[in-house]
């Protein structure tokens, strides 16, 4: 019965310190999501004068800084999923066949937002992606609170600023500074919502 | 498979509830922070290097130190202490099968 207790005492432990390390991974995601994504899209923007520094025509600049947008979205998404299955395959294998549908889901939802923004006319672009982020965070709050899974408040907050934030954008005219705006409040609430996660990863570590 | 009594013998080290969960949790996941251990014990720094010290001894773990955005002392299971803790998990589940 003693040797139970202990073995029960040390999942629980163990449990703990996944979902640190889950926290901690999604945290940085949204970290690297907020500075890399907007900061790649300002220089698609501003491409004629960021071409201009570097020597290379505006057409190979946005190329290049595409390609590298879409290869930061990629490690980023698969890091986060690396870790949620890392989380879910280790204590529990009941847990893990429940959760893998869940993971899928939101997988595709994140990848479906951010393939739409490929449709959005070119002056919108910004904003479609802005857009894109919030609702995919709102989905994935979602996804997370039905199925039974950690509440995520971060991405709730992170959902709602960052769909209002492209509300401005019917109202106001000059489209160029709306775009810039949108890009810094997805990145500061991207940084934020990731810097909050990172934090509160260490309530995990406390012992109980 | 080695026998299971014997393996429990020879896991004695793991009875503390502490040094157990610490082979546990290193088992899993290979390495792991002093201060990430240490909060999740909820254990002083002292009794957590007396507990390490002993499982270094029998050299199951080995700590170092790397260079983060601060200096960090990693604790690491060794491939013997991998395999002397899988063979004592081994040894309770058959001896818990053999109490059913």
């Amino acid at each position: 019965m003693e040797d139970l207790e202990r073995f029960s005492a040390a999942i629980k432990t163990v449990e703990r310190y996944e979902q640190y390390l889950y926290q901690r991974a999604m945290g940085l995601a949204l970290i690297v999501n907020g500075l890399v994504g907007p900061s790649v899209f300002f220089m698609v923007l501003k491409a004629d004068s960021f071409s201009a520094l570097l020597d290379m025509t505006p057409t190979m600049f946005s190329i290049v800084s595409t390609t590298l947008l879409t290869g930061v979205g990629i490690f980023a998404t698969i890091y986060l999923f690396a870790s949620a299955r890392v989380l879910f395959s280790k204590v529990s294998e009941s847990e893990n066949k429940h959760s893998l549908p869940f993971m899928l889901l939101i997988f595709c939802v994140w990848f479906f937002a951010f393939f739409l923004t490929r449709y959005v006319p070119e002056p919108f672009a910004g904003v479609g992606w802005s857009l894109a982020g919030g609702l995919a965070s709102l989905v994935t709050y979602m996804i997370m609170s039905v199925s039974g899974h950690m509440k995520r408040p971060e991405l709730l907050i992170i959902g709602f600023i960052n769909v209002a934030a492209c509300l401005p954008v019917f109202l106001y005219g000059d489209l160029l500074e709306v775009e810039v705006a949108v890009l810094a409040v997805y990145a500061l609430s991207f940084v934020c919502g990731g810097a909050y996660s990172t934090i509160n990863a260490n309530r995990y570590l406390e012992a109980a | 498979m080695s026998d299971p009594l014997e393996a429990l013998e020879r896991g004695e080290i793991f009875s503390a509830q502490h040094r157990f969960t610490i082979m546990f949790l290193l088992y899993l996941h290979k390495k792991a922070g002093f201060t990430e251990l240490q909060k999740l014990l909820g254990v002083t720094p002292g009794n957590l290097d007396h507990h390490l010290r002993k499982l270094a001894e029998a050299g199951y773990v080995k700590t170092r130190h790397v260079l983060d955005w601060r200096p960090l002392k990693v604790v690491e299971i060794t491939s013997l202490g991998a395999k002397e803790f899988r063979d004592y998990a081994t040894g309770m589940r058959e001896l818990l099968k053999l109490i059913k």
